[in-house]
């Protein structure tokens, strides 16, 4: 029976090293764009997502080789980051929308590779008596 | 009047429950009492959901929930699926189906086995209690509004789709029929000392909750993939997790339950996957309705927290607490005496179902318990999932390949070897061939080999089967359906896409395929105002196909939702989204999406359900 024992401990000390390992690489922090200024060195060269409001008429788009660019501001608390981000925007982006960007910085902006918004929807918005 | 009587209704189930659990325990003169109040929770809760279908009806916009979830202007058929559209309703949908399960069972088992009844009745009656007391007090979809408003809220567009009268009740169906497996085998252990998964008793309701379970997630994964736009068909969501967890261990447990009806072991093992699986059902209705996970379809209501982490500790507490007090009945009857054999196969099976189940739940709660220690909010996404499945999804198929031909209790590993002679052979020419056309993707090349491996050997015991047995056969037909499906899942590694802006006349191309943008057209209806992109689309110089991706936007609603188009072949789907769009100009955005062996998932999916179909298929028993 012993070597089941050790069997079975090798498998879930293998899996539970594979989980820690596989999370470690693949997670990325999440943090407001006010966050992010405060601690900017700690977030340098890593995949991250900032959340902010997109300012109010900050949204610019330029097309570039056939491509979509959208050059945008969020804001969150005073802060502001510069944002591009080539591709298309949801239905839900717009100006004032909440808006979630995973990508990482580069120079002087955050380059965009995934851009997740949402209006201030009505469907959330609890109807209480 | 309807808020008030569907109120009263759902008060007086407080106490009925308390009464009938009680009562049926007591037994004697009192049991009679209690299946009549379980026949009668069961009524008074099925009245109290066609209550709320009919204030949706009737567009009775002084109920909150009915005001917030429907408007006049939504069709009749999506006024019926209010019932379960919002976080109020579905509790209460929930609780129906399982009043209504939990009387099936117990009519059911007082033929089967009377000495059951009580004990599995009491148990559903405790869920029942609990899920009577969020809906009286946290959740009430009768609560009324101080004024009534004109018109209500409206329907979230994304859900005025055919999948929302299919996909939400057959995995509600799935969650809430987990319950029931639970019942009896608390039944089994406290009042008959002995857990036999018996195909009459345990068994059809092991499969029924996961026929659901399957049904719902693949039923989810297509709505998602035609509707929501953006290209995929699982993101590895919270409630995407929460909805396939139950269904890895359930999967696990159809495995080594064989073990148990054949060998007389894992009995105590497989008492675990069934507290398991309710649990999970439990957790995963937690975690969609407590916001305590971010998620797109996740509804948010703190208050619920309380309530079902109260279930969830007395549900481990009881379930656990029994497999722990019969620690002694629940011991094997045969020795474990190899692991090459095909007891082997099944255990390694439940391992690997019970891992993936631990590596997603890991992965959901991670972010969670992360900021609550460190602070730092933390996610992960699709890759660490895909990177974690990937590995245990290609053990599963090599499982899938050897552990057919294993023989029971106790193999040589020589032999064994031996057997697998032919999909070894297969495999190994799948891997010359890919090989030598440079297909190098490692991912997608292991899955070549192990879906060749697998396929090879689940054919061939499809048809060399000696005797006619339904259960086996319908089994290798789900294998064969999973084989194919994981042949469409690795194709997502060979997804492409690219964002282009077009004028009318311009043409865009991407992989061989040409795109022309001919025109914007825009139109209303009663309904909703729709823009459409037409696009023609050549391949190899011959026009294949228009596609009319487009916008919609519902009357009522200030949010355009968008309507993909999808050219389907076989081998890959042409996936186009329209993004932003100047009707003057002429001009929009698209994303084009190249899908390679998408369509294999649904192939897949269709299959497993037609070996589900044959297992349930009505027959007269063969000799």
């Amino acid at each position: 029976m012993n070597r089941y024992i050790v069997g079975t401990i090798l498998i879930v000390a293998g899996l539970v090293y594979m989980g820690v390992t596989v999370f470690r690489s693949s997670m990325q922090y999440y943090v407001t764009v006010s966050e992010f200024r405060s601690n900017e060195s700690k977030y340098d060269g890593k995949t991250l997502k900032v959340a902010g409001k997109v300012k109010e008429g900050s949204v610019q788009k330029t097309v570039d080789a056939g491509m979509p660019v959208y050059t945008f501001t969020v804001v969150d608390a005073g802060q502001e980051l510069q944002v591009v981000y080539r591709g298309l925007v949801p239905d839900t982006f717009k100006a004032g929308s909440d808006v979630v960007a995973t990508g990482h910085m580069q120079g002087d902006h955050f380059e965009a590779n995934h851009i997740l918004a949402k209006c201030a929807s009505k469907y959330e918005a609890k109807v209480q008596s | 009047m309807i808020p008030e009587i569907g109120s009263a209704m759902i008060t007086l189930v407080i106490p009925a429950s308390i009464f009938s659990l009680v009562a049926g325990l007591l037994g004697g003169r009192m049991a009679n009492a209690a299946w009549q109040t379980t026949r009668l929770i069961m009524m008074m809760l099925v009245g109290a959901s066609i209550l709320l279908i009919l204030a949706f009806i009737a567009n009775d916009y002084s109920i909150a929930y009915v005001a917030h979830y429907s408007n006049r202007s939504l069709p009749f058929f999506y006024k019926i699926t209010g019932l379960w559209a919002g976080l109020d309703g579905s509790l209460l949908f929930w609780v129906t189906i399982l009043s209504v399960l939990g009387f099936v069972m117990m009519h059911r088992l007082q033929k089967q086995a009377p000495e059951l009844v009580a004990v599995a009745n009491a148990s559903v009656m405790g869920v029942i209690f609990f899920f009577a007391l969020m809906l009286l007090f946290p959740a009430n979809p009768f609560t009324r509004l101080v004024t009534t408003p004109a018109d209500g809220t409206g329907l979230n567009p994304l859900l005025q789709n055919e999948y929302m009268v299919i996909h939400p009740p057959s995995l509600y169906m799935g969650y809430v029929s987990a319950a029931i497996p639970f019942a009896i085998a608390m039944a089994m252990m406290w009042r008959r000392k002995a857990t036999d998964i018996d195909s009459q008793i345990l068994r059809p309701w092991l499969y029924l909750c996961w026929t659901f379970l399957t049904l719902g997630n693949l039923l989810g994964m297509h709505w998602a993939y035609v509707e929501l736009g953006w290209g995929g068909f699982w993101a590895w969501d919270p409630v995407e997790n929460a909805a396939v967890m139950p269904w890895f261990v359930l999967t696990g447990l159809l495995h080594s339950m064989i073990v148990q009806e054949r060998r007389g072991q894992f009995r105590m093992w497989n008492m675990v996957l069934v507290v398991l699986a309710f649990m999970l059902t439990l957790f995963g209705t937690y975690l969609t309705r407590s916001g305590i996970v971010q998620s797109v379809h996740a509804f948010s209501n703190s208050t619920l927290g309380p309530y079902f982490i109260s279930l969830m500790i007395v549900t481990a507490l009881v379930g656990f607490g029994s497999i722990v007090a019969h620690r002694k009945s629940l011991q094997p009857r045969a020795l474990f005496e190899s692991v090459v054999s095909k007891e082997g196969a099944y255990l390694l099976c439940t391992i690997l179902m019970v891992a993936a189940t631990v590596a997603i739940i890991w992965g959901t709660m991670m972010p969670t318990i992360t900021e609550a220690i460190s602070g730092d909010r933390v996610t992960v996404g699709p890759p660490y999932f895909n990177r974690m499945m990937a590995p245990i999804g290609l053990f599963v198929l090599l499982l899938m390949g050897v552990g057919p031909v294993a023989k029971w209790t106790h193999d040589e590993l020589l032999p064994l070897l031996k057997r697998i002679w032919l999909p070894t052979f297969v495999a190994g020419c799948v891997a010359l061939i890919a090989w030598y056309k440079g297909l190098l993707n490692p991912y997608m090349y292991s899955a070549a080999i192990m879906v060749a491996f697998a396929f090879t050997t689940t054919v061939h015991k499809l048809f060399t089967g000696k005797r006619r047995n339904p259960r086996r056969e319908g089994a290798y037909i789900v294998h064969l359906g999973f084989v194919i499906m994981f042949l469409g899942f690795a194709g997502a590694a060979y997804q492409g896409e690219r964002s282009v802006e077009l004028h009318a006349g311009e043409t865009a191309s991407f992989r061989g395929y040409e795109f022309e943008m001919k025109g914007i057209n825009y139109w209303r209806d009663r309904h909703k105002e729709t823009i459409e992109a037409v696009v023609n689309v050549t391949y190899a110089g011959k026009e294949i196909d228009e596609l009319r991706p487009s916008h919609f936007l519902y009357v009522g609603s200030e949010q355009p939702t968008s309507e993909v188009d999808i050219h389907r072949r076989f081998g890959e789907d042409v996936y186009l989204i329209m993004g932003g769009f100047d009707y003057d100009k002429k001009s929009a955005e698209f994303k084009i999406m190249i899908n390679p062996l998408v369509n294999l998932i649904w192939l897949g999916g269709a299959i497993m359900g037609l070996g589900i179909g044959w297992m349930w298929w009505p027959r007269r028993k063969y000799a």
